[in-house]
């Protein structure tokens, strides 16, 4: 009979030692689980808020009209400021054109005097060497604000542009480099 | 002791279930952290993919372009049979591209390409145009000096166009490689070697009426190939002596002392293997409907009044090519013309004198070029215009854009 009791007590569930070992055990995979879901979340804002904050889409518009500009410019000519200020390449409006007859100016404005950034602009129109005043200026276009450093780069047939952002929480470089396909 | 065994052995399942728990946790947190970087990385493998295939496609269109001036070799030219290629592999990665050459000599052609890599496409378009040996006005491979109050300007002697702009340059680097003196002036634009700064290259005086920029890359002067034409032994000139095309041929030396020798009766092409002396007033003269090239692969002299005398007027109807690379021994060429020439000369080694009060109609491309006084040098544009029939062209990407 005592060894029938003995039986039926041990039986019965788990000790207390093994519920705390349990529970320990669960505690500590619970907080690891919720420590990495905390951390990806805040991660994942992170990249959110990097991914889309204006600094970074001003980027990402600058780099894409900078890459869209000068892949199609001609690579015979191309005007870059001494320090790096300013870049100026020519293009083809169609195939009709046997010249080049179009200009893009990339250049930095800096800032002014209750400004605390500069801007990056870019100024395009007609291009006729033939003339006494070779550019014909359509439009000048703001590609981006919040410029706290800029400088054009040319090697051969690439030109490239470094570009920082800053809009006083978030910083941004931005570097895009192209090859000029025309002649 | 059987009892005993029996509940040791019904203890050991609460380990199995928090085993079981934990794996069913840290599977739940690796799929988690798996899902996360998932999107990330099929975002990376596009834009991979993308660049990939943008290359692939500017790849067809380098084998297009070299497949075209492969093309001009074969002469006569054929606008048949143009270049095109399908699904050819990109050696080293997964990417294919493929393009097709349209169009014909006189609408011009025209590159498609497109470039595959996975589930990516580029398509890139361009249009190609022929470049001849002349597309500047004067081009030096070292030093370019423009004396005092000579002038330099660009006309179109088919279009009857004048005052264009043109292109003078240097490959050279080293500082006053270019002089332009006082008075002078030049209508068009300065380029300089690649990697040079135009403030030091170009010392001036003068007037520059265009842009002052380096080059983007080291200036080639491309190999002369003389076409293969029959023997003919020297060629003495004594009285007046008239050259027709079917006299066309590789002569060993031409020398005249007084003589005149008419070129006539339309194209002729000589191959001089050793010099061409011309002296004591003799002369060349090229008639109206002929025109003359000369492939010299010696010394060239025209002294005591000698000179060449286009009578066509047009540039394109004299070319004067030194055959000699840059860094072979130099060629001497000295061409003293009192009055008006035309014509056009390709000589990389060679250092050129172009004496007072000359007037000179066409291009040079030399060594070195020295101008005196008062000259007037005239760019004539319709150099440029080159067909794929003519020697010593190639064709090249004028305008490229990307398809979207």
């Amino acid at each position: 009979m005592q060894h029938i009791a003995k039986k039926n007590y041990r039986s019965k569930g788990f000790t207390l030692i093994e519920l705390i070992m349990a529970i320990a055990m669960s505690v500590i995979v619970m907080l690891g689980v919720g420590i990495a879901l905390v951390d990806s979340h805040r991660g994942w804002q992170r990249t959110y808020d990097r991914s889309y904050c204006d600094v970074m889409t001003d980027g990402y518009v600058a780099r894409r009209m900078f890459d869209a500009t000068v892949r199609e410019a001609s690579s015979e000519v191309c005007l870059l400021d001494v320090a790096g200020r300013w870049i100026e390449v020519y293009l083809y409006a169609n195939d009709s054109s046997t010249e080049v007859d179009r200009y893009a100016r990339f250049y930095y404005q800096p800032a002014g005097e209750n400004e605390a950034k500069g801007y990056l602009n870019l100024q395009y129109g007609n291009w006729n060497p033939d003339s006494p005043y070779p550019r014909d200026v359509v439009g000048t276009q703001r590609v981006c604000s919040n410029v706290s450093f800029c400088v054009f780069r040319k090697a051969g047939y690439s030109v490239s542009m470094i570009l920082t952002l800053d809009n006083g929480s978030q910083n941004v470089v931005v570097t895009s480099s192209s090859v000029m396909h025309s002649q | 002791m059987r009892k005993i065994r029996l509940a040791r052995s019904k203890n050991s399942g609460a380990a199995i279930i928090l085993a079981l728990l934990a794996v069913v946790m840290l599977f739940i947190m690796g799929q988690g952290l798996l899902s996360l970087g998932l999107n990330r990385r099929i975002f990376a493998t596009q834009n991979s993919s993308e660049v990939v295939a943008r290359c692939a496609a500017d790849a067809g269109l380098t084998k297009a372009v070299l497949e075209m001036n492969e093309k001009l070799i074969n002469k006569p030219w054929s606008d048949s049979s143009l270049p095109q290629a399908t699904n050819q592999a990109l050696p080293g990665c997964n990417a294919t591209f493929s393009f097709q050459v349209t169009g014909n000599s006189s609408i011009g052609y025209t590159v498609n390409s497109t470039g595959n890599s996975n589930r990516a496409q580029r398509s890139v378009t361009a249009t190609l145009r022929l470049k001849g040996l002349f597309d500047y006005a004067i081009f030096a491979a070292e030093k370019l000096t423009m004396e005092n109050n000579n002038t330099t300007t660009g006309y179109n002697s088919e279009t009857g166009e004048t005052d264009l702009k043109i292109q003078i340059g240097t490959a050279s680097t080293e500082p006053d490689s270019i002089i332009i003196g006082p008075g002078s002036t030049i209508d068009g634009n300065v380029v300089v070697g690649a990697g040079g700064d135009p403030a030091t290259v170009i010392y001036n005086e003068g007037t520059i009426v265009g842009l002052t920029y380096a080059a983007t890359e080291e200036h080639e002067f491309p190999t002369i190939t003389v076409p293969t034409l029959p023997g003919m032994g020297p060629l003495d000139v004594p009285g007046t002596t008239v050259l027709y095309p079917t006299d066309s041929g590789t002569y060993d030396t031409i020398t005249s002392n007084g003589g005149i020798l008419e070129i006539d009766g339309g194209d002729v092409v000589l191959h001089v293997t050793g010099d061409i002396n011309m002296d004591s007033g003799s002369e060349i003269q090229i008639k109206p409907g002929s025109s003359l090239t000369i492939y010299a692969d010696g010394d060239i002299a025209f002294v005591n009044g000698a000179g060449i005398n286009n009578q066509t007027g047009i540039c394109k109807n004299l070319k004067l090519y030194a055959t000699s690379a840059p860094g072979d021994e130099k060629q001497s060429f000295e061409i003293k013309n009192n009055s008006e020439a035309f014509g056009a000369v390709y000589a990389p080694n060679t250092d050129i004198i172009l004496k007072n009060n000359a007037s000179l109609y066409g291009s040079v491309i030399c060594n070195s070029l020295s101008v005196k006084n008062n000259g007037i040098f005239s760019y004539d544009m319709a150099l440029r215009d080159v067909t794929a029939n003519d020697d010593n062209v190639q064709f090249l990407i004028k305008r490229w854009h990307e398809n979207e």
